[in-house]
């Protein structure tokens, strides 16, 4: 592994610590600037000749910009199948990227901000953090967007603002998203409620990695929909504000729950406790849902066997490429669950 | 059944228009709904026919466009829901509803402007720019007897040439 992406790897995901101010509620919040360079049609369309010059200007422009001193750039078919997982399992990659060809990335140093080169379009600038920090993650996005265009010529109308592939980012080409612990929601029976506001005010409601109400765990995604019409600070504005009232309505079903059905919470967090402890094989999957729940009990001070840092901690080191990095093996599927299941009972010192 | 308009969101509106021996149906999902004006406190028949003027006159308006620049074609982008280049902006202008992309009616960036963007200068250069683009391209097409990309092009400057009059 190259020594930066080595680094990464041990590293904790710095959008994902515990936040008081939200009570856990919201994970992380994250801002999305989609940009294009004049002249050049959109990557799908574009010849691999074509979409390695894109990435070849935007990585000469980065070198001679004092940005350069700050970050790290990679051409994602250079790196190997375990860098990629590992850079899609710490959300700086997608999955598209993964598979499409001629993609570029380029990561700040501790992870601050990362800009994804040639996937639906040319320039995605990224930031994620930790709780709910929409406005510093547009100061920062917004900081790497002026010294982009400082030395690109963006392709942009004054009617319809930043052009981009799909005409749902055309405008101000952000997206804002907030990625949301709603468990009490979720016991309560009160996300058809939550659904339903997102609708009305304009923004989209979605179950982790799916696009339907096949909800895995209590865990979702809520993101802006508008592009036009608003300005970015105001989008996000208005985002925050309701963000703000879905954690009120969760924090109030969750003192509900606890003075009404503590059993309910407890039982659902326990048996999250019971099969970490003993199961032999764990898939990525399951491990992620059980240490999001374990997660969930630690914010509410229901279980306190494990701290909640540390819960953090071990989240991530439970994605494949992170633990084959941490164990110094390259191990098939079944061994990999086998293995994992161990890591995290010795992580929470449970054989 | 998927809204005919978005293709994403479930219909919750049904409407059959009849005309004769000639039924046509029409299914819209709340959010499209409310962008044409109807929303449930809302409710009656003239924000109904509002609404069903507004879809219709808008599925009329879709044409068999192209873009010039990419090849891009109505259908294609319709099926993929991606524009191929910058251009398509202008030249599928009929076909992208952006009302219905961003639930919302209001269709004018407002926001952030790149480094040096001088709004007004530029848009003038750029409008002649095009302008000027598209008539070469029209000599060129004549010159190349390519009949059906002359008459878009023609049509286009039309459009432009009076909108800008």
């Amino acid at each position: 592994m190259k020594p930066f992406l080595k680094e990464l790897a041990a590293a904790p995901l710095p959008w994902l610590k515990s936040n008081d101010e939200t009570s856990g509620i919201v994970i992380s919040s994250r801002i999305r600037l989609a940009r294009n360079i004049k002249n050049y049609q959109f990557p799908a369309n574009l010849d691999s000749d074509i979409r390695a010059e894109v990435v070849d200007n935007v990585f000469e422009i980065i070198e001679k910009l004092p940005l350069r001193k700050l970050c790290k750039s990679f051409e994602v078919e250079n790196l190997t199948d375990d860098e990629k997982k590992l850079l899609l399992e710490r959300k700086v990659l997608t999955y598209e990227s993964i598979v499409s060809e001629d993609c570029g990335i380029i990561i700040g140093n501790g992870e601050n901000f990362s800009i994804l080169l040639n996937e639906e379009d040319h320039i995605h600038i990224q930031t994620i953090k930790s709780g709910l920090k929409l406005e510093s993650c547009w100061d920062e996005v917004e900081n790497i967007d002026d010294m982009l265009s400082k030395s690109l010529d963006y392709a942009f109308s004054n009617d319809y603002g930043y052009l981009t592939a799909s005409p749902a980012n055309v405008g101000t080409g952000m997206k804002a998203s907030v990625y949301l612990d709603l468990t009490a929601s979720l016991l309560t029976g009160q996300l058809p409620g939550i659904k339903q506001a997102c609708r009305l005010f304009g923004h989209v409601f979605i179950g982790e990695n799916t696009e339907d109400d096949n909800y895995s765990g209590a865990r979702f995604l809520i993101s802006t929909r508008k592009t036009l019409g608003l300005t970015e600070r105001a989008v996000i504005k208005e985002f925050s504000d309701f963000i703000k009232q879905v954690v009120d309505s969760e924090l109030k079903a969750r003192r509900k729950l606890i003075a009404d059905h503590p059993e309910k919470l407890l039982n659902h967090i326990s048996r999250a406790y019971g099969n970490l402890k003993y199961s032999c094989l764990l898939t990525e999957e399951e491990a992620l849902e059980l240490l999001y729940t374990l997660r969930t009990g630690t914010e509410l001070s229901l279980f306190d066997k494990i701290g909640a840092d540390q819960v953090n901690q071990v989240l991530v080191m439970s994605g494949d490429a992170h633990l084959q990095n941490a164990l110094e093996a390259s191990l098939d599927i079944e061994s990999l669950d086998i293995a994992r299941a161990n890591y995290l009972k010795k992580q929470f010192k449970l054989i | 059944m998927l809204c005919d308009l978005c293709k994403k969101n479930p219909a919750a509106i049904h409407i059959e228009k009849h005309n004769g021996e000639n039924k046509t149906q029409l299914r819209v999902c709340l959010e499209c709904a409310g962008v044409e004006g109807l929303t449930p406190e809302n409710i009656n028949g003239e924000s109904l026919q509002k609404l069903i003027n507004g879809v219709y006159s808008m599925q009329n308006k879709k044409t068999d466009s192209k873009c010039l620049t990419c090849d891009t074609d109505s259908e294609t982008f319709e099926r993929t829901g991606r524009v191929g280049c910058p251009d398509c902006y202008a030249y599928l202008s009929s076909s992208i509803n952006l009302k219905s992309w961003q639930k919302t009616p209001h269709t004018k960036h407002i926001g952030k402007t790149p480094f040096n963007y001088e709004m007004n200068s530029d848009l003038i250069h750029k409008e002649v720019d095009h302008l000027k683009d598209l008539e070469d391209k029209l000599i060129i097409c004549i010159s190349e007897e390519d009949y059906e990309k002359a008459a878009i092009l023609r049509d286009r400057i039309e459009e432009m040439k009076k909108a800008t009059s």
